[in-house]
């Protein structure tokens, strides 16, 4: 499995150094030569991972009688995973469009109750106490810069 | 010299001072505890408080801080897997393993007892070595500087014995991505596409934010029964052992004093001697194969050497007035502020006040430990937290710190791709300690690289040249290929 994935992660990294020494050709010379030297680094180490990794999965192909791994592992993520990722690019997102405070209540709930926590009153107190109490010790105390939205 | 010090802790012993140093420490190991908001942040936000206070009180109150702060960031390093600062990532390698074990409190314990040796030993060097110290430091040019964060890159070959070719492709990856933004030669923009928030870089804290954070925020959704670890309280405790005291002290005061020196060093820091310092604990090991198995020493080291790095990173600034690192940049202006002028003068024309700081920090380092070990049993509570609680929390506080650093939403933005790009890391087995390290010391090598072939009009033999680019190179070496002498020599023996 892990050979597999080898193989996948090489051939992006070949293509990308490949791609990423084509277009540092084009910048100056003095600029281009510290990336350049690292790009051609990049694919040497793309090129011998992805042989070591053929070669590894040749051998392994005559002693692999069959494929047992279960669904979710052949996948880079479970949908569990892959709605955590989501929750927080929504966060993000809500934290340009409102700023911290509310976007942080909402996301902080939503994932709280996504991550299996379904204690209702603690988690209104739990959330709405952490808002606080981060708003008032980093924001007003201690002056730290936040993202300003709607309200405050 | 002896008349300053006992002026100084005459000073020093008051209860307003004293009680001023513990709340400077907690303060920092409250703010050092959250990814991204780091030493030099917690100093710089409290610089105003002081003000109002005298230069002497003011300045201990910043030192309390700085000290907590290096302190705390081993905090969520030890038992979230998400390192404070930058010079933390190492203590996630042993310390957050020997905490899923089951022994989060001995982790937390062996962090500030190791943190305690490397402040005191910089504490001390601050007291009493700050001349010499300060001289050596000024020997290092850039070739010295480039031959150092060589060595600091050369340590992947050491943690990567298992995937030698990954770790080493991650950390050509993470050099390349510190190359986006402006060329330090000609001032040329490079990989930027227009984006103007680019043109400053990736900033290497907001990416190591995201790297370390998030992924642990999505491993989160696989908790069971809804808490990161159970463990047993009976075997748990943070009382050291005679032997497990005695199996740490050597390897803290030593990485404690290779900490104090490097981060005497201007430009160095405490992130490339606690990655230095591991490498080293690791090297001299009769086992290294135990490091990153939940080991004491693995702890130890790196904890030592960043806290050694602290107070002596301000040995520049205060006896020759060069803040060699961010937060010695903060402490300048702190001093200028309080009227107090860094340099080769300010012991002689103020020894009361420089005195009563460095007698301060010594007595920090106590207050430290004390604080440290109290707290380990109520910290450690963290372990117990329901991940539905404590994944929303570590996720408000990566914005709230990759925020801090540049005031900029860019940065979330860069936090959550970095995120995205941890994530996908853990899943492939791709080392982020060595793509971090890439990004941290990628530039070092370059900039100095740069600079010293500019200083030697393109002769490469300069960059090798000088007695410490020859012992940095050959301790490289030595340490490349110790591993495979060491083991010619234990085939042999087994023949």
């Amino acid at each position: 499995m892990e050979n597999k994935q080898n193989c996948y992660a090489s051939v992006f990294f070949i293509v990308a150094s490949t791609v990423g020494i084509l277009y540092t050709r084009t910048m100056s010379r003095s600029a281009a030569k510290y990336p350049l030297f690292l790009l051609w680094l990049i694919l040497g180490f793309s090129i011998v991972l992805l042989l070591k990794s053929v070669i590894v999965l040749k051998k392994e192909k005559k002693s692999i009688n069959t494929d047992n791994t279960s669904n979710s592992e052949k996948k880079l993520f479970t949908l569990k995973e892959f709605g955590v990722i989501l929750i927080a690019i929504v966060y993000v997102v809500l934290l340009k469009l409102f700023g911290f405070v509310p976007a942080s209540a909402v996301a902080f709930a939503g994932l709280a109750v996504y991550m299996g926590y379904r204690k209702w009153v603690p988690l209104v107190i739990i959330t709405t106490v952490s808002i606080l109490v981060i708003y008032f010790i980093f924001f007003k105390y201690l002056n730290l810069s936040y993202i300003r939205g709607i309200w405050f | 010299m002896f008349s300053g010090i006992l002026a100084g802790a005459q000073n020093y012993f008051s209860v307003g001072n004293i009680l001023i140093s513990i709340l400077g420490v907690v303060l920092g190991i409250i703010v050092g505890a959250i990814p991204g908001l780091g030493p030099s942040m917690a100093v710089a936000v409290l610089v105003p408080i002081t003000y109002a206070m005298s230069p002497a009180t003011g300045m201990l109150l910043l030192m309390g801080v700085f000290c907590g702060a290096v302190y705390g960031g081993s905090i969520t390093a030890i038992l979230l897997n998400v390192p404070g600062t930058p010079a933390n990532v190492a203590t996630t390698w042993d310390g957050n393993t020997l905490a899923k074990k089951g022994y989060p409190k001995k982790a937390l314990s062996t962090a500030i007892i190791a943190s305690f040796f490397g402040g005191i030993l910089s504490a001390l060097a601050l007291l009493f070595a700050s001349e010499p110290i300060a001289k050596l430091s000024l020997k290092f040019g850039p070739a010295e500087m480039a031959a150092m964060a060589i060595w600091g890159l050369s340590i992947i070959c050491s943690l990567e014995s298992k995937s030698l070719l990954k770790g080493l492709l991650a950390a050509a990856v993470g050099c390349w991505i510190a190359t986006i933004g402006i060329s330090p030669e000609q001032g040329t923009p490079r990989y930027v596409f227009g984006v103007i928030n680019l043109y400053s870089g990736i900033n290497y804290v907001s990416a190591m934010i995201g790297i370390f954070c998030f992924p642990e925020i999505v491993a989160m959704i696989k908790a069971v029964s809804g808490k990161l670890v159970q463990f047993s309280e009976k075997d748990d405790s943070i009382f050291l052992s005679s032997k497990e005291l005695r199996h740490i002290a050597p390897t803290s005061l030593l990485e404690g004093f290779i900490g104090t020196v490097i981060g005497a060093i201007p430009g160095a820091g405490g992130t490339i001697a606690s990655f230095i310092s591991y490498n080293n604990a690791k090297s001299r090991s009769k086992h290294p194969e135990e490091f990153g198995t939940g080991t004491l020493r693995g702890i130890a080291a790196p904890e030592s050497s960043n806290n050694g790095a602290s107070a002596s990173s301000l040995i520049p600034l205060l006896t020759l007035g060069i803040p060699g690192s961010a937060t010695a940049a903060v402490f300048l202006g702190a001093l200028t502020i309080h009227g107090l002028q860094p340099g080769p003068l300010l012991f002689s024309k103020n020894p009361d006040v420089v005195y009563c700081l460095l007698i301060g920090t010594l007595v920090i380092q106590v207050i430290m430990v004390i604080i440290g070990l109290a707290g380990a049993t109520k910290i450690s509570i963290v372990s117990k937290t329901p991940v539905g609680i404590l994944a929303p929390l570590i996720l408000v506080f990566s914005v709230i710190g990759s925020y801090a650093t540049n005031n900029n939403f860019f940065e979330i933005g860069v936090m959550l791709v970095f995120g995205l790009i941890g994530c996908i890391m853990v899943k492939l087995n791709f080392s982020r300690a060595a793509f971090i390290l890439g990004i941290i010391l990628g530039p070092l090598v370059e900039k100095n690289v740069t600079r010293a072939l500019m200083i030697s009009d393109g002769e490469i033999g300069f960059l090798f040249s000088g007695p410490i680019c020859i012992v940095l190179y050959s301790i490289t070496l030595i340490m490349l290929l110790w591993p495979i002498i060491k083991n010619i020599i234990s085939k042999r023996k087994k023949n």
